[in-house]
């Protein structure tokens, strides 16, 4: 993926002030939105792709770390199949309180360089909404 | 670089999906057409999915015109109308039983109750549609008759006549239309009379021929009378209906396939007489016996493929027994037979020793004494040539 520009519409679909385009989302911001996207869909949830989606709303509630685990796993899975411009080294289950979310560490190489960066779901509030920061427990799965 | 040609013949959801992105794949302002995680595939999987309803849903609409092609029963129906065939909906069970033991004189009233069994217990109600008499048949007073099963008989019920459209509407679509009596009192005197079905404008009805005609509907058969106004010649083909008449009708609610198997026959308390004759007498010597097996041809809904072979033949024919699809498709209509196959016709010519002028034919599984036989072979006899026989069985 060397010397590539990434560009992809903005999924909130918002317009720009000045030109009023939709949009565009670019480079780190359009890989990170894509792996938000990968782990927010349901599986069957798409088209004619019924495998693609990970599954996590059947983690709300879910106290069994087996299953926990076996979801994290299906995710790294789903990033390595429709994401292949990024490598994961980390995602970490992070609990806080009563509130369960999912930090997700990766790398890609934008321009010939390596980039690491890191995307952060939220699966308590059922639809995940996002973030980034550093992980502040759990261990790396 | 140039931008492809849309395939319109593309069916499958993946070929679509692959012609938007190879259309995207030519503009330079997105890149991320290629991941399934964008935005962007989102919005081809949206248009892909959009374009593949739209093309299924017009392949079905293209489908459904042609009787060749239809699926919907819905749409063979509509162009079986075309063609003047009335497809039939659900149809009864049938067993032909002789009685015998009954009485010297005597007969049977239409609608008379007969209970069929099974070996593992199994009972199901049968009727008579027409009245049977017993007569001496070589020194044995005996009857012959059809009964058909139904979990339901209509009889004699009296359906609204709308005169404006010279029709009334029956509202149950799962009636034999073998079974249908269909009464008329044209002035509301109270004498009804019983109307016949005719198949098509026969050139010699006239305005005083008592006759009606059928629509199969989504919920529910039309009783079509004649007295609407033929545009083309302005006359009016049959017995016209005014806002005084009443209608009244007649028909079975059979089960359909589930009347099938049952070989035990017996009256269900004694049965009236038609007016004119004498009740039977019901005794222990009194023997009711299927002469035909178990009852049989029992059908839940008309085969979808055997209606697309036969509507085309029964139009062809224009309803004449002429050659011998004519007559394999006027049995296979009338309900003596359920395919073609069954039926088996020979022409006096072919046989060893030429018999010209005369028709063999055999229904499968039918003995020529059965009054299945009888009946069929005067419906053939009917719509034949003038100068042709119809013979029931083929020679060997």
């Amino acid at each position: 993926m060397a010397n590539n520009t990434f560009i992809d519409i903005d999924f909130a679909f918002s317009a720009n002030k000045f030109t009023s385009d939709l949009n565009l989302v670019q480079d780190n911001s359009a890989i990170k939105q894509s792996i938000r996207n990968i782990i927010s869909t349901e599986t069957r949830e798409k088209s004619f792709k019924p495998r693609f989606g990970s599954g996590l709303s059947g983690l709300l509630f879910e106290q069994d770390d087996i299953v926990l685990y076996t979801t994290l796993s299906t995710i790294r899975n789903q990033i390595r199949a429709y994401e292949p411009r990024v490598t994961i080294s980390k995602i970490i289950p992070i609990r806080t309180n009563s509130n369960l979310s999912i930090s997700i560490e990766y790398s890609y190489i934008l321009d010939g360089k390596q980039k690491i960066d890191k995307t952060k779901v939220d699966v308590t509030s059922g639809s995940p909404t996002t973030g980034s920061g550093s992980s502040s427990s759990g261990s790396g799965y | 670089m140039a931008i492809p040609n849309i395939k319109l013949t593309s069916l499958e959801y993946d070929d679509i999906y692959k012609q938007i992105v190879s259309y995207i794949s030519t503009k330079s302002e997105f890149t991320d057409y290629n991941f399934e995680g964008s935005a962007l595939s989102t919005i081809v999987d949206l248009l892909a999915y959009n374009t593949f309803y739209q093309i299924v849903f017009q392949n079905i609409l293209v489908n459904e015109m042609f009787i060749d092609s239809s699926q919907k029963l819905e749409s063979i129906i509509s162009h079986a109308k075309l063609q003047g065939y009335t497809v039939p909906s659900r149809q009864s069970s049938f067993s032909t039983l002789r009685l015998r033991g009954a009485g010297d004189n005597g007969a049977v009233a239409p609608y008379s109750r007969i209970q069929g069994s099974r070996a593992n217990g199994d009972v199901k109600l049968f009727y008579t549609i027409d009245p049977a008499y017993l007569e001496s048949i070589d020194g044995v007073i005996e009857a012959t008759f059809t009964v058909y099963e139904a979990k339901n008989a209509i009889i004699k019920q009296l359906i609204p006549p709308n005169s404006t459209k010279q029709s009334a509407f029956i509202t149950q679509v799962n009636l034999d239309i073998k079974t249908l009596k269909v009464e008329v009192d044209l002035e509301g005197s109270g004498v009804f009379v019983e109307y016949r079905l005719a198949t098509s404008v026969e050139p010699n009805i006239t305005t005083s021929d008592n006759v009606f005609f059928l629509e199969r509907k989504l919920d529910g058969y039309d009783v079509m009378f004649g007295g609407l106004t033929d545009p083309l010649t302005g006359r009016i083909i049959a017995s016209a209906i005014n806002d005084n008449t009443k209608i009244r009708v007649s028909y079975l609610i059979p089960s359909g396939i589930a009347g099938d198997g049952y070989s035990s026959f017996s009256f269900v308390g004694t049965p009236t007489a038609p007016t004119g004759y004498d009740q039977i007498s019901i005794s222990k010597s009194t023997s009711l016996v299927a002469t035909t097996g178990v009852s049989k041809n029992g059908k839940n809904q008309p085969n979808l493929d055997a209606l697309k072979f036969f509507v085309p033949r029964y139009f062809s024919s224009q309803d004449r027994a002429i050659t011998k699809s004519d007559m394999q498709s006027i049995l296979v209509g009338a309900g003596y037979a359920s395919a073609s196959e069954d039926i088996v016709i020979v022409g006096g010519e072919e046989l060893s020793i030429p018999t010209l002028g005369t028709v063999y034919f055999e229904i499968v599984g039918v003995a020529a004494t059965e009054q299945t036989a009888i009946s069929a072979t005067k419906l053939l006899q009917q719509k034949a040539s003038l100068g042709i026989s119809i013979t029931y069985g083929v020679p060997i």
